[in-house]
């Protein structure tokens, strides 16, 4: 069983590396870990109907798909198309705009639904009381003149350096 | 064709050292919800023997507040390791044992139910709840899961991880995840074996090719640029929305559930009277709140209440749902009304509202609660009479309860006779 788990993560390391109390350590905090899920497991069953069991199952299931086959691939388009379209930029503009998306489209997916969830929303008015829609757009446009600002200042640096042949490097 | 999917992903930013170096932050925000949650879970359902700090007031403001920004950080972070270990999802062959089938499925599953237990404890605090399953019983229930998927996940990846604790000191670039799952590949005889020696044709190879002719970014800047966003991304999410229990951070609440200052007496509401059903009991001249304890029962109307000894306490409410108000509360200490009843200083009490329905209506508060001076049965609230909303004709308000407990509409309060 030992030797099975050192290959589990696909380690490699000589055999030295692979002390006894490593595999210990990691034998007790997979022992740990497997009482707690089954703990949980068993607080689960205890406490929520059998009829909406599947209906955890489901989430679980459309989660792993919605990552994996969905955003993920989007995710890596937008960057071979960046660092495609920006290769005129030199490698920090992109990063930079990459980083700019990447901002936008988290705090977009934080707040998003907070806009579809006030068409469901209780009679309560001091649940969702801000103007979520308008807050997100000034955001988008904060974002982008602070990005802007600086993938200019990087740009025009790169673009000096580049000029002076002296220092041109690679 | 899974292994030219691993080099298409390849990125500067995609090693074991960024995983690591994303993987605890990510690691220390589960063990922080994990815990905060546990804490919130026992004072709403405390097991036998349980009894909890009084001080300081604004304890359960800053645990539950804490839980909420804690998984509100999870979103970025969750998505960054995510990409940093994208590229082992196309690991070839997909099995290599049968351990390493289960360490594949417990990851599957790890990665699945953290995606769900963030996504629903945030539509959770916006009170939107589009699953068919109960909300508070399978968060509880996944973080348990969650936290034993975490434990045998630190187990299984332990080598790598202590490996990569540290940067690496001779300052050398780190190797690619794809590669330290299975090193050389490309110089492998096998892999030449396995996969032929070209690459595929037609507009698969046209694809890859594209993907190849793509100029990489820098490695370093790609790395500190990576950083840098999630940074950015955790600030801003976090910096937006903790306002809503953060006082100073107010001015920068764009984007939470709630805002402070925001509803009746400037308190916000978490469930209303009308959904409570219980306007017109609240509101009946003859409410009497009813004391009980070992067979003597008092009652007070809302006049003789008042003409007892008031005291006045600056309490935050704090909900479950990670926002909090600073208020001043003012009227009749409850041990006053427990020694009203000849209570002794043992005795825990349960509090009930005139809400019929209701997972809350009746709750318990153990005696530390009831016996300490800041714990009030509220009659005014900010200088005015307490707001139908915010419970009137009297509210339970003590230091350190989430919200749920500091019940409203109070009708009875009767001691648990052990």
């Amino acid at each position: 069983m030992s030797d099975q788990l050192s290959t589990v993560s696909g380690s490699r390391e000589p055999e030295a590396d692979q002390t006894r109390l490593m595999r210990g350590i990691r034998l007790g905090l997979i022992g740990l870990g497997v009482a707690l899920l089954a703990w949980g497991a068993y607080v689960m069953l205890d406490t929520v109907r059998m009829t909406r069991l599947p209906g955890v199952a489901l989430w679980i299931i459309a989660a792993i798909i919605l990552h994996d086959a969905i955003l993920a691939p989007i995710v890596f388009l937008i960057g071979v198309l960046l660092r495609r379209g920006g290769q005129r930029l030199g490698g920090t503009v992109v990063v930079v705009i990459q980083g700019f998306i990447v901002v936008g489209s988290i705090v977009s997916l934080v707040v998003v639904p907070v806009i579809v969830a006030i068409n469901y929303k209780s009679a309560n008015p001091t649940i969702l009381p801000l103007n979520y829609g308008l807050n997100l757009g000034v955001f988008w446009l904060v974002l982008a003149v602070m990005t802007a600002g600086l993938a200019g200042w990087l740009y025009s640096r790169t673009k000096r350096t580049k000029e002076r042949p002296d220092t041109h490097h690679s | 064709m899974m292994y030219e999917a691993q080099r298409a992903l390849a990125s500067p930013v995609r090693n074991p050292r960024m995983a690591t170096v994303i993987g605890r932050l990510l690691g220390a925000a589960f063990l922080i919800c994990f815990g905060t949650g546990l804490y919130s879970h026992f004072l709403q359902e405390p097991l036998p023997g349980m009894h909890f700090a009084t001080r300081p007031a604004y304890l359960y403001q800053f645990t539950q507040g804490t839980h909420i920004i804690a998984g509100i950080a999870c979103v970025p972070l969750l998505l960054a390791k995510l990409y940093i270990v994208f590229p082992a999802l196309f690991a070839w062959p997909p099995v290599t044992s049968f351990w390493n089938f289960l360490e594949r499925a417990s990851i599957a599953l790890f990665v699945g139910i953290s995606l769900v237990q963030i996504a629903i404890g945030l539509l959770n605090t916006y009170q939107w709840y589009p699953w068919p399953f109960p909300f508070r019983q399978v968060h509880f229930a996944l973080g348990w899961v969650l936290i034993g998927l975490l434990v045998i996940h630190i187990g299984m990846k332990l080598p790598l991880i202590t490996r990569h604790w540290r940067k690496a000191p001779d300052g050398s670039e780190p190797e690619h995840l794809s590669e330290a799952a299975s090193p050389d590949r490309s110089k492998n005889l096998e892999e030449v074996r396995l996969w032929g020696g070209t690459r595929p044709t037609g507009l698969t190879g046209r694809l890859l090719d594209y993907i190849d002719a793509t100029p990489a970014g820098p490695s370093r800047v790609s790395r500190r640029g990576f950083l840098t966003t999630v940074a950015v991304s955790a600030t801003a999410v976090v910096g937006l929305t903790a306002g809503q229990t953060v006082a100073p951070l107010d001015a920068a609440n764009v984007f939470a559930p709630r805002k402070k200052g925001v509803g009746p007496q400037g308190v916000p509401v978490n469930r209303t009277s009308t959904q409570a059903k219980v306007a017109d009991a609240a509101m009946d001249a003859g409410w009497a709140l009813t004391v009980v304890s070992a067979g003597t029962e008092h009652t007070f109307t809302r006049a003789q209440l008042l003409a007892m000894e008031q005291t006045e306490v600056r309490l935050p409410i704090a909900c479950v749902e990670g926002w909090s108000q600073m208020a001043t509360w003012r009227g009749v200490r409850l041990r006053d009304l427990a020694d009203a009843v000849g209570a002794d200083a043992g005795t825990s009490f349960r509090l009930i509202s005139l809400e019929e329905r209701g997972s809350f209506s009746k709750t318990q508060m153990g005696y530390e609660y009831v016996r300490d001076p800041l714990t009030v049965v509220a009659l005014e609230l900010n200088g005015e009479t307490l707001h139908l909303e915010h419970g009137y004709p009297a509210r339970m308000i003590a230091p350190g309860r989430p919200g749920v407990l500091q019940t409203k509409w109070l009708s009875r309060i009767e001691a648990i006779d052990a």
